[in-house]
């Protein structure tokens, strides 16, 4: 909750504070006419967040600029059609978690691809260093993530890796309460039989 | 490692996760250095407009082969008047390609040719209120015709009517159009052979001639049962269409009271009333919900968000 709240509530203090809300609805009027100042006002506000959001559901640092300008450029093409009654986070995280399937989809089949080099990585022995064991926790975390149907991977990342509440990971990724807890539970237990831990009862 | 003593994660509610060893290798997931960016506006600013440019390209394509059809189709028959081409006709079929330059005093397309357009309908700045036309795909791109009518590029789409539509739908696929009636919602597949498949509500391809075939749903799509209600209302929430969710949900709550969905989208219902400011209608959800499923494991959560909300008025049956 804290990581996700701080920035939202950054963003929205910076868009308050700078703007006002008068100014930041006719800076979206000005973006959606696909005025440049702007967009480079919507791109330098949510950027951050975005590429924050991107990297913790990809766990891959490089490719994290290719997919905020692949979420920015859809945004400011589907912007005309956006009504505001939804938060411009909101639906840039919507933006950003399609692309992000769509990465995903890429990789796997890429790596179906080089499926001998992948294995041999995977088999590659760990090192108790700390910073090495903090790699070996990333890499098997989210080539765990990764074999996840989409949905149990975005739940999951919204609650475990965002730390968003029930309730925010519910308004974000637009599905019931209930909905979210059952598929972060199910993915937890998918996760720990892919990485071979012991399955929460 | 250390630091690894917050578990459970996910706040006060359910813990996030569970199992401690997978909640270090979360743990350090979420303290990742933020990343570097390298992308700046500008990039993102041409790489937008590269985009629009090869839309309009499409779209001027499109509008020239229909006309050139339509001129085609007039000398077949004789047409117009005497037999000769008519010049203007032909004159007014030339769709020349806008060039998209950017004005550098106010940012404002000033170059951006109506021709393109002008055979097809009217610009609108946005799509009417509770039509949702969301790509699907990282190809998808569309272009707003009007407020009822859209033309969508190659790429994956689901699109919905409002069910309290004044009109239905159109979307431009190539040379032919689908309707969409108000209550329908489609997925599109937009390729060499355009398919759609209605999830809900109804809709028909109107062929370049007039020809109307109507989509047939599939037996796990044509009923409106409540789990098609849940995923409508799911969807409209997630557009931030708040209007539309809340009306989806109470039809579902009304039609299928005990339905499993029922519980869910009632937890769904007083959140988004209360966000409405509705204190009155999110009290008796919630309420709704204990009388339902006494036993309901948000219970606790659902207790406290009555107490925060305090007495009011009876709750209508």
């Amino acid at each position: 909750l804290r990581g996700h709240t701080e920035v939202v509530s950054v963003t929205m203090s910076l868009a308050v504070s700078h703007v006002g809300q008068a100014d930041a609805r006719a800076l979206l009027a000005a973006a959606q006419r696909g005025e440049a100042s702007a967009q480079t006002a919507l791109f330098d506000t949510h950027k951050t967040r975005v590429a924050r959001q991107i990297q913790r559901m990809t766990g891959d640092p490089s490719a994290v600029d290719d997919l905020v300008q692949e979420v920015f450029v859809a945004a400011f093409a589907a912007l005309p059609g956006f009504r505001g009654d939804a938060q411009l986070e909101t639906w840039l995280y919507t933006i950003a978690a399609n692309k992000v399937r769509n990465w995903w989809d890429a990789k796997r089949r890429r790596e179906v691809r080089e499926a001998t080099a992948a294995r041999q990585h995977k088999d590659e022995p760990t090192t108790p260093e700390e910073s090495f064991e903090s790699d070996e926790h990333l890499t098997r975390l989210y080539d765990a993530l990764g074999r996840l149907p989409d949905k149990f991977r975005e739940a999951f990342t919204a609650r475990a890796i965002e730390n968003m509440s029930l309730q925010e990971a519910s308004q974000t990724l637009g599905v019931p309460i209930s909905t979210v807890s059952y598929r972060t539970r199910r993915a937890e237990q998918m996760l720990c039989a892919a990485l071979g831990l012991e399955e929460p009862s | 490692m250390k630091g690894v003593t917050r578990l459970p994660l996910g706040g006060s509610q359910e813990p996030a996760v569970r199992n401690p060893e997978l909640a270090r290798m979360v743990e350090v997931a979420r303290r990742q250095a933020p990343p570097r960016l390298t992308v700046d506006a500008e990039r993102v600013h041409v790489a937008w407009k590269e985009r629009r440019a090869r839309r309009w390209r499409s779209l001027a394509m499109l509008a020239a082969a229909a006309l050139v059809g339509l001129v085609g189709t007039s000398l077949l028959r004789g047409l117009p008047r005497g037999g000769e081409p008519d010049a203007s006709l032909v004159a007014e079929a030339t769709v020349q390609e806008p060039e998209h330059e950017t004005s550098a005093s106010n940012g404002v397309d000033t170059t951006r040719s109506e021709d393109v357009v002008a055979v097809a309908a009217p610009v609108a700045e946005a799509l009417a209120p509770g039509v949702r036309v969301e790509p699907r795909s990282a190809d998808a791109a569309y272009t707003v015709l009007g407020p009822w009518s859209v033309d969508v590029a190659a790429g994956v789409y689901e699109m919905a009517a409002p069910i309290e539509a004044a009109s239905s739908l159109h979307v431009r696929v190539g040379g032919r159009t689908l309707v969409l009636e108000p209550g329908g919602m489609v997925r599109l597949e937009v390729g060499p052979r355009p398919e759609a498949v209605l999830l809900s509500g109804e809709a028909a391809w109107i062929e370049r001639d007039g020809r109307r075939t109507s989509l047939s749903a599939g037996a796990a799509t044509r009923r409106s049962d409540a789990s098609t209600l849940a995923r409508q209302a799911e969807r409209l929430m997630a557009a931030g269409d708040r209007k539309g969710a809340i009306a989806a949900y109470r039809t579902l709550v009304r039609k299928y009271p005990r339905s499993s969905s029922a519980r869910a989208a009632l937890v769904d219902l007083a959140r988004l009333l209360k966000a409405a400011g509705d204190n009155d209608g999110a009290r008796c959800a919630y309420a709704q919900i204990l009388e339902q499923w006494p036993n309901n494991h948000l219970r606790p959560e659902i207790e406290r968000e009555l107490q925060r909300l305090g007495p009011g008025p009876k709750c209508q049956p």
